[in-house]
């Protein structure tokens, strides 16, 4: 059974009378342990694939499948709980909260585990060090150099043991050297066995995945492996 | 995990600590207002039933002799006045009549060592004291035995004790001199007073009648110092105030039959006194309520504005949440309970500024000073709940339903 599976998923938005088709009968699958990047330029509909993936939206018709649940079948509250047990986030803009340390920050999927599991901290702290954030636990997101912050994101992601990781541009707003140190954590991560999706308009991020697919104009115009 | 969200909205106060303190401002004040208020209330209705006590309470009745009417201005020679024949006919009306207290008013020149002391003196009977709630401070009150032997003897009221006297002088085994007569000094009352921070002065302050009366007995006066038989006035103690309609007319049939018909008599209540107040009552309640609901209204506005203000700054730590499965209530509890939070920071800050501020007034304001009743801090941090709660709910209903996917986006 594939982790994700997407059957001729199409999503349009109103913008006042006007409909936009953002994806047109898109299907894909995305098995365990894979490592694809979803690559396009903007407005191609990648970020909408992301959304989807990470339900966040909704499809306008099509099937989407994770672990052979569809989709359609969850309530919000659901929806949640997949968010919270199977998948992790890392956004281009690394999203801390400003207020909490890194610690704090890594902790906070734990607050929102409908069924906590146990050792949270110890479960942070190897997050943490897997990451190389081990010896700055009690810095404000402020005090922090972009890679550092993205590096604790990425510990954020991890707490609760995703299926998937979801990667919005990881690299976006970093440096190209840091940017390799982070897309280095991914790929470490993919060898661990975990599902890696990453989306990004830049080819050379996106050659660091196992496969690339290429989204134009809503609908996927190849799929190469490396 | 409930703790983890009340963490979170401690630092968003502590982070934003101008626009936090000028928020809790506005619920302090309001709150303050409003317990402010309802003491000054509750000073007011506590001041006047106090006075009310000390001047005989409700169930007391005064009948005072009046001009015969002018429908039966042939009779007015016949026409007796107040009499101990009412006395007696009162007495007997039982059970609804429990004391009958007759009195002579006499204006007196009262004199001792040189010293002076002009006032009323009150020929009566032991009665008077239960009726008018006197009590010695020294010595004794008047008893039956006094009556009976028509004894010359009297009882001070606090201020013909403080003329006639130096300060705290011993009343015992001392004369003063009633219109030029002798008499043996028996006991003193004591001061009275309305308001608990009020001073003794020389007029009698908050009750002058009740400090500067003096009492002799009944029947000395009628036999020593006047030549009048008749009684000023005759004070009645009834059983039961919500019979009180029902008795005065009762009474009122009495004396008509011993006053051979002719209404020259009037018999007066506290009862009207008490139905001004409670109109007066009513009035400063809803003044009272509204002055504080509208402080505590604005204070309700300072709190959702802070609100909405937090919530637009913090759209993305919004969509993070949900994005890491916060469900809609996980985010309406984050900010409903910040909202709480800081009323209940406001409304506790406004209870210690109010007890400050009651203990303060109590000293400088003696007339009416406000009372603070532990139901009224009650009342007033429960209002800044409510009102926190009330105040949260939009802001959070509005964080509750941002789409995460705009939230995220948001800068």
């Amino acid at each position: 059974m594939p982790l994700i599976e997407f059957k001729k998923v199409s999503k349009i938005y109103k913008m006042g009378s006007e409909r936009i088709k953002a994806l047109d009968e898109v299907s894909f699958l995305i098995e365990e342990g894979d490592s694809i990047a979803i690559r396009g330029s903007s407005g191609s509909g990648k970020s909408t694939i992301m959304h989807l993936l990470g339900f966040l939206d909704q499809p306008s018709s099509g099937s989407i499948q994770f672990e052979g649940t569809e989709f359609s079948s969850l309530n919000s509250r659901e929806r949640a709980v997949i968010r919270s047990e199977k998948i992790g986030f890392v956004f281009q803009s690394f999203n801390l909260l400003p207020r909490l340390s890194v610690l704090e920050n890594t902790l906070l999927p734990y607050v929102y585990q409908r069924h906590p599991e146990s050792k949270v901290l110890e479960r942070a702290h190897t997050a943490l060090n897997k990451v190389g954030m081990g010896n700055r636990l009690n810095h404000l997101p402020n005090q922090l150099s972009g890679g550092q912050k993205q590096r604790a994101a990425i510990a954020r992601a991890l707490l609760n043991n995703p299926k998937i990781i979801l990667a919005d541009e990881p690299t976006g707003n970093l440096d190209s050297k840091t940017a390799a140190m982070i897309l280095e954590i991914f790929e470490s991560l993919h060898h661990e066995g975990r599902t890696i999706v990453l989306v990004t308009h830049d080819p050379l991020v996106a050659g660091h995945c196992h496969r690339q697919m290429i989204v134009k104009d809503g609908k996927i115009e190849s799929m190469e492996l490396r | 995990m409930f703790w983890c969200r009340i963490g979170s909205g401690i630092r968003e106060i502590r982070a934003h600590k101008l626009r936090s303190f000028l928020s809790l401002f506005c619920v302090m004040i309001g709150v303050c207002s409003l317990i402010l208020t309802l003491s000054f209330m509750e000073g007011l209705f506590e001041s006047y039933s106090v006075m009310m006590r000390e001047l005989g309470g409700l169930n007391k009745i005064t009948i005072f002799n009046d001009d015969v009417p002018e429908s039966q201005r042939f009779f007015r020679g016949i026409a007796p006045q107040c009499n101990l024949e009412d006395v007696h006919a009162l007495s007997s009306f039982k059970p609804e009549v429990i004391r009958v207290s007759p009195e002579i008013s006499l204006d007196t020149v009262i004199t001792r060592n040189g010293k002076v002391f002009r006032g009323k003196a009150l020929g009566c009977t032991p009665e008077i004291f239960e009726v008018e709630r006197v009590q010695e401070d020294k010595g004794r009150l008047l008893k039956s035995f006094d009556i009976e032997s028509s004894g010359n003897v009297i009882f001070l009221g606090a201020l013909a004790y403080r003329d006639l006297f130096s300060p705290r002088e011993s009343i015992e085994g001392s004369f003063v001199n009633v219109n030029g007569i002798p008499f043996e000094v028996v006991g003193k009352s004591k001061y009275y007073k309305v308001y608990p921070e009020e001073e003794e002065d020389p007029y009698g302050g908050s009750l002058p009648k009740k400090n500067k009366i003096v009492y002799i007995p009944l029947t000395t006066v009628r036999r020593k110092l006047t030549s009048k038989n008749d009684l000023t006035s005759i004070q009645i103690q009834i059983r039961d105030i919500t019979q009180i309609r029902e008795t005065v007319k009762a009474i009122e049939n009495i004396m008509k039959i011993t006053h051979k018909g002719i209404h020259n008599f009037n018999i007066e209540t506290l009862e009207e006194y008490v139905r001004q107040f409670e109109k007066i009552k009513k009035g400063f309640m809803i003044a009272g309520f509204s002055i504080g609901g509208i402080t505590l209204v604005i204070g309700g506005i300072g709190i959702m504005n802070l609100m909405l203000a937090s919530i637009t700054e913090r759209i993305r730590e919004i969509g993070v949440r949900k994005a890491l499965g916060a469900w809609d209530s996980d985010i309406f509890i984050q900010f409903i309970s910040e909202s709480i939070m800081l009323s209940v920071l406001g409304g506790g800050l406004g209870l210690i500024l109010s007890i400050y501020l009651i203990d303060l007034l109590k000293k400088i304001i003696v007339e009416y000073p406000p009372i603070l009743n532990y139901s009224t801090l009650v009342i007033g941090f429960s209002f800044s709940i409510i009102m926190g709660v009330l105040a949260g709910i939009y802001p959070a209903l509005k964080a509750t339903y941002l789409d995460p996917i705009e939230a995220l986006r948001y800068e």
